[in-house]
């Protein structure tokens, strides 16, 4: 089972409890493929609550080789929606589905893919709709037309968009280059006048 | 039937959750956001978590709409004709009409958003505001205040949608702008009319809708400004029948509103 540690330790500002959000990432990071002797670090910025919701999944080197994977993530992605500052379960471990997913991405095929600080939104969303597709084939229970708005959003609205979206979802193996193809793909269809580029921004001014 | 229907009594399903006002205000992560540069609130589509944004925002317009619907309703019901002209009951059912269409626009547009009937908390300080015993209070609480934010957040969801090439945000939003503005000029011209030779009442029911105005600036949540996700419709507001002057007096409120509440919220930290 992966090592994870959790900071702050204690939340003072929501009612999150760290030992309940270091069970469910091991649960969860078990269950998505992390391998288990992969250090896991993830730091809880509470004060940052829905909808200002942002996280970073990466990878650091460590000594013995494996890697330990780091996520900064606000507060907001485990907040209940109809209760302020309490901590929702179901959604929680969904967002941490995709987020481990994604870090097991980085261990594996992923490992020439830019840090998270360096991704533009597109390809962020575009790789969120990837892990989000294979977690939903794993049995958790993702929201498809949530997951559909945040990369119609970021990648254009349009059918050519829509056939990458569901090519992306539908993929139950991908790398790096498929991932970037895929976003070179949208962005030539996209025909808005100021498509999103600005790399970071899931979370560039939210992070601190 | 009962009349003056209180807000705790409004019908709503198990997917509905309802929370006040103080739990927003009094969240003691307000003071560490303070504390930190946020950058621009306005609702745009570069900004980080727009999505969360846009759909949190979307879903407060659907109870909202539900709750003009009822109110609406409620002035249909709540005074005879001795009380009001049956012509301005007849204007009320055909807000009812806009806002029963509103709530299905809603739905759909939560379903295109990936978002789920309740699936944020609802308050109904919207209704509240459409539940006073002069029918003229209503007209300026309700029509001119509350259908005027209805005005400014319309329209800036559809330059959310037209900014975020979002065809279908943008067309429904739009549609729904046209109606609020019918909903304001309603109100502004029937209290004209209804408060003709009674200036003392036109007055107090002015000063209501001073007191909705500021309540719904919601700590800076209109305004003209950067820090405001929500900026005023200058122009569909003229249309709908206000004043240069009663625009000036609304960003004032919403200033006032926000400094307000950052005192409130500091008051509380500190205690």
């Amino acid at each position: 089972m992966a090592k994870v540690s959790v900071t702050p330790d204690p939340f003072v500002l929501v009612n999150y409890d760290s030992g309940v959000l270091a069970s469910l990432i091991e649960k969860v990071a078990s269950r998505v493929g992390v391998p288990d002797d992969v250090e896991i670090a993830i730091e809880v910025d509470e004060a940052l609550p829905r909808p200002l919701i942002a996280s970073y999944v990466d990878v650091d080197a460590t000594s013995g080789g494996q890697g330990r994977v780091s996520i900064w993530c606000s507060g907001g992605n485990f907040e209940h929606p109809q209760y302020p500052r309490r901590f929702d379960d179901a959604g929680a471990e969904v967002k941490l589905a995709v987020d481990l997913t994604r870090a097991a991405d980085r261990l594996g095929g992923f490992a020439d893919a830019p840090p998270d600080s360096e991704l533009s939104e597109r390809q962020r969303e575009a790789w969120d709709t990837s892990a989000a597709g294979r977690v939903a084939r794993l049995g958790y229970a993702v929201r498809e037309p949530l997951v559909r708005y945040h990369f119609r959003l970021s990648n254009g609205f349009g059918d050519a968009v829509d056939a990458v979206y569901e090519r992306l979802w539908g993929a139950d193996t991908i790398t790096w280059a498929d991932l970037d193809a895929a976003c070179t793909e949208t962005a030539a269809a996209d025909a808005r006048p100021t498509p999103k580029t600005r790399p970071g921004a899931q979370g560039a001014s939210l992070r601190r | 039937m009962k009349k003056m229907f209180p807000a705790e009594e409004l019908a709503r399903d198990s997917r509905f959750v309802r929370n006040k006002i103080e739990d927003a205000v009094f969240d003691p992560r307000n003071q560490a956001l303070g504390k930190r540069d946020m950058g621009s609130a306005k609702l745009d589509p570069n900004r980080p978590a727009a999505a969360e944004r846009a759909r949190a925002l979307m879903h407060g317009i659907f109870t909202g709409e539900i709750q003009a619907l009822e109110g609406a309703g409620r002035t249909t019901f709540d005074f005879d004709e001795t009380e009001v002209p049956l012509k301005l009951k007849l204007d009320m059912a055909r807000q009812c009409w806009d806002e029963s269409r509103h709530c299905e626009i809603s739905v759909k547009l939560g379903d295109w958003m990936g978002s789920e009937i309740g699936e944020f908390a609802e308050q109904t300080f919207l209704y509240q505001a459409a539940c006073a015993e002069d029918p003229v209070l209503r007209l300026t609480g309700v029509n001119r205040a509350l259908e005027g934010l209805a005005i400014d957040v319309f329209n800036t969801m559809k330059e959310f949608g037209e900014l975020s090439g979002d065809p279908v945000l943008a067309f429904c939003e739009d549609w729904m702008l046209a109606d609020e503005v019918t909903h304001v000029k309603m109100g502004s011209d029937w209290l004209r009319r209804l408060t003709a030779d009674d200036p003392e009442r036109r007055e107090r029911a002015l000063e209501f809708q001073r007191t909705v105005d500021k309540l719904f600036s919601l700590g800076g949540f209109r305004g003209e400004n950067e820090d405001n996700p929500i900026h005023l419709a200058r122009r569909f507001r003229e249309l709908a029948g206000f004043t240069d002057d009663e625009l000036e007096e609304l960003v004032k409120v919403s200033e006032e509103s926000k400094a307000e509440a950052e005192a409130m919220s500091a008051a509380v930290q500190d205690a």
